[in-house]
């Protein structure tokens, strides 16, 4: 597959795998939804809304990962030429991508706990620590499996755990 | 149908070290054995060894590896048993102790023996060869060549037997020297004679070379008189010819003769491959591929450059203008550039660090996933490396190797090779080899430049390449593909 390919299909991937994950989480918090009651009556929030506003913090979280993921690919299939041993060495600067990704969600995290207007953090206590969680999730698994999966031929063993599965006869790419 | 080689003489040798070569970028025809035999009363020369030694390479990489139907190596060569067949069994021979001069000197025989060889020439020690005189080598050579009763010859003769009369036997050999000029229709004769049906060719390498200094009066080959040795040589290979010894004859010179270092023989007699070796072995390769028996009468071919003192990829004959050689040659460049210095310095250094092998995604391809354990593939690899290095020195020295007036622009040596002081080829460390594969064959297109960054890649996408190719062979085989177009 040429370099092309290759970005059209993270793009698919990263569409299709996000939103899904996206799509599950909120499946499974319909199911079994968290305690939204505050004791602030003027400001009741209703479930739909909280799914909402999880939704568009989860988006930002995979996008996030995305554009990560992309940045690793760009880097090492154009910025990186490999002509001896001592060039190949690029496991670092994937994990640096990945605490990127890692940081941001932080930030993020940081930003929606102090900006009152957002309802999650805010108004539903309980749920802090699982939605932190979701949203790490979100970010970080999106970029390993999509690294994993998609790193340039060079560097196709590069994210951890990738020998297992891209020798795999179904990664024929 | 086998194919039989044999040198005689030193640069009899080193038209088989070409041969070697060529052999390994996969251009003899077919897949027909290659039996090779080298005969020199000089068991001891520099020139020989060498090629014994790229033979052993060669050799060994072919049984270590199985690697498909490509080119790369793709003749199986048998060497005969021992390599080199000399016709002396004592030590420190001479013309007098060989034929017992002592037992007849008094008789007829001995006066006639008087009047056909000087003192010195009966008295000289023969152990470094005939010294420059085919009259001592051809009485020699008449009287040891047996192919019913030594033990080489003997072997020699069986296995063209048992070709069916479909073998072909090439000599390669110097017309101005003593083992050379000897040899060559001694050799033939006594072979044809004993096998009829047999084909026989010869590459007769007229003077291309001269000594810097002829020296003292020592009995010895001297530059001077090459040319008028040539030109006796030549008509008794014409009044030869007429018995239809040889099914085809090849001759190649080159009148502005490269210095070269005159020494006796022996280890100290040890002179760079040469252009000229290139075109013998071309010749042989020639022979072997032509259906000799399809040829009504004698067939003429010329070659010739096509400006005096200057040497291109289009002068080389081959089938199609110099461009077959060319790209064969270019391709196992490519390959033994990018292995010496790319790919055997990481298998070390993963070697010695197996946690990092994700760093070279083909190392796990083919050999982590292959279960060929680093160690013992490293073991195996050397002599691939030992090769690529005769490979790469013989290059460098048939570009290089040649007199000032002449201009050769075939390859770019400087790309992993340096000339020394003396003349000679030195490889330089794989490290310093250059990056840039672009100019490495004169004349390459951009598709055969193969960057080294992007072989890494294709590397990195060839697992499933060369499906005949077996364990490390499948990454040798990715490997010279990949290097090809």
């Amino acid at each position: 597959m040429k370099p092309a390919g290759y970005i059209s299909t993270i793009l698919l991937f990263l569409v299709l795998f996000g939103f899904g994950l996206i799509y599950i989480e909120t499946r499974l918090l319909e199911a079994w939804p968290p305690n939204i009651s505050t004791d602030n009556d003027a400001n009741e929030l209703t479930i739909g809304q909280w799914i909402k506003s999880f939704q568009k913090w989860s988006i930002f979280c995979v996008g996030t990962a995305g554009v990560a993921s992309l940045i690793w690919y760009i880097y090492a299939q154009w910025f990186v030429s490999i002509y001896r041993w001592e060039d190949t060495n690029k496991r670092l600067i994937w994990w640096l991508w990945m605490f990127i990704t890692f940081i941001t969600i932080v930030v993020s995290c940081f930003y929606i706990y102090f900006n009152q207007d957002d309802i999650i953090l805010t108004q539903v206590e309980s749920s802090i620590l699982g939605v932190y969680l979701l949203f790490f999730l979100n970010g970080l698994l999106v970029y390993y499996i999509t690294t994993l999966l998609f790193s340039p031929l060079s560097f196709k063993y590069t994210p951890i755990g990738a020998k297992r599965i891209r020798s795999l006869p179904i990664c024929f790419w | 149908m086998g194919y039989y080689a044999i040198g005689i003489g030193g640069t009899g040798s080193k038209c088989l070290e070409s041969l070697i070569h060529l052999s390994a970028a996969g251009m003899m025809p077919g897949r027909d054995e290659l039996h090779v035999l080298f005969v020199d009363p000089d068991t001891s020369n520099g020139s020989r060894a060498r090629v014994e030694e790229t033979l052993n390479h060669y050799v060994e990489c072919k049984k270590r590896f199985e690697l498909g139907q490509t080119d790369l190596l793709k003749t199986k060569i048998d060497r005969a048993d021992p390599p080199l067949w000399t016709p002396f069994r004592e030590t420190n021979p001479s013309l007098n102790k060989f034929f017992h001069y002592e037992n007849f000197r008094d008789s007829a025989a001995g006066k006639l023996f008087d009047v056909l060889y000087s003192r010195s020439e009966k008295e000289c020690t023969l152990e470094e060869g005939f010294r420059g005189h085919p009259s001592i080598g051809s009485a020699v050579m008449a009287k040891t060549v047996d192919l019913e009763k030594d033990e080489t010859w003997r072997v020699f003769r069986e296995k063209i037997s048992n070709d069916d009369g479909k073998a072909k036997v090439f000599l390669a050999a110097s017309i101005f020297g003593g083992t050379g000029a000897s040899g060559f229709p001694t050799i033939a004769q006594i072979v044809k004679n004993a096998l009829e049906d047999v084909k026989l060719g010869g590459a007769l390498l007229l003077p291309y070379f001269k000594f810097m200094d002829d020296g003292d009066d020592e009995l010895k080959a001297k530059s001077d008189e090459f040319l008028m040795n040539t030109q006796t040589a030549l008509q008794h290979y014409h009044d030869l010819n007429q018995t239809g010894i040889y099914d085809a004859v090849y001759l190649f010179g080159d009148e502005s003769r490269t210095d070269v270092e005159n020494a006796l023989g022996g280890p100290e007699q040890k002179n760079a491959p040469h252009f000229i070796e290139l075109y013998a072995a071309l010749a042989a390769i020639d022979f072997f591929r032509r259906d000799n028996g399809q040829e009504q009468g004698y067939q003429y071919y010329m070659t010739a450059r096509s400006e005096s003192n200057q040497l291109k990829w289009t002068d080389l004959p081959d089938n199609n203008n110099g461009d077959t050689v060319r790209q064969k040659i270019g391709q196992l460049a490519r390959f033994a550039v990018t292995y010496l210095s790319v790919y055997h310095p990481a298998l070390q250094k993963i070697a010695g660090r197996s946690k990092e092998a994700y760093r070279a995604s083909w190392f796990v391809d083919f050999f982590e996933q292959r279960n060929n354990p680093i160690d013992e593939a490293l073991h195996r690899l050397d002599y691939v490396e030992k090769y690529c290095r005769d490979f790469l020195l013989w290059l460098a020295n048939i570009q290089g190797n040649c007199s000032d007036g002449e201009k050769i622009e075939l390859i770019n040596y400087s790309t992993y090779a340096e000339k020394q002081d003396d003349g000679s080829f030195n490889l330089k460390s794989p490290e310093s080899f250059s990056k840039d594969l672009s100019h490495l064959i004169q004349t390459q297109t951009e598709a055969e430049s193969n960057v080294l960054h992007r072989l890494w890649e294709s590397m990195c996408n060839s697992r499933s390449k060369g499906r005949d190719a077996q364990g490390i062979g499948k990454f040798l085989r990715a490997l010279y593909e990949n290097c090809g177009t």
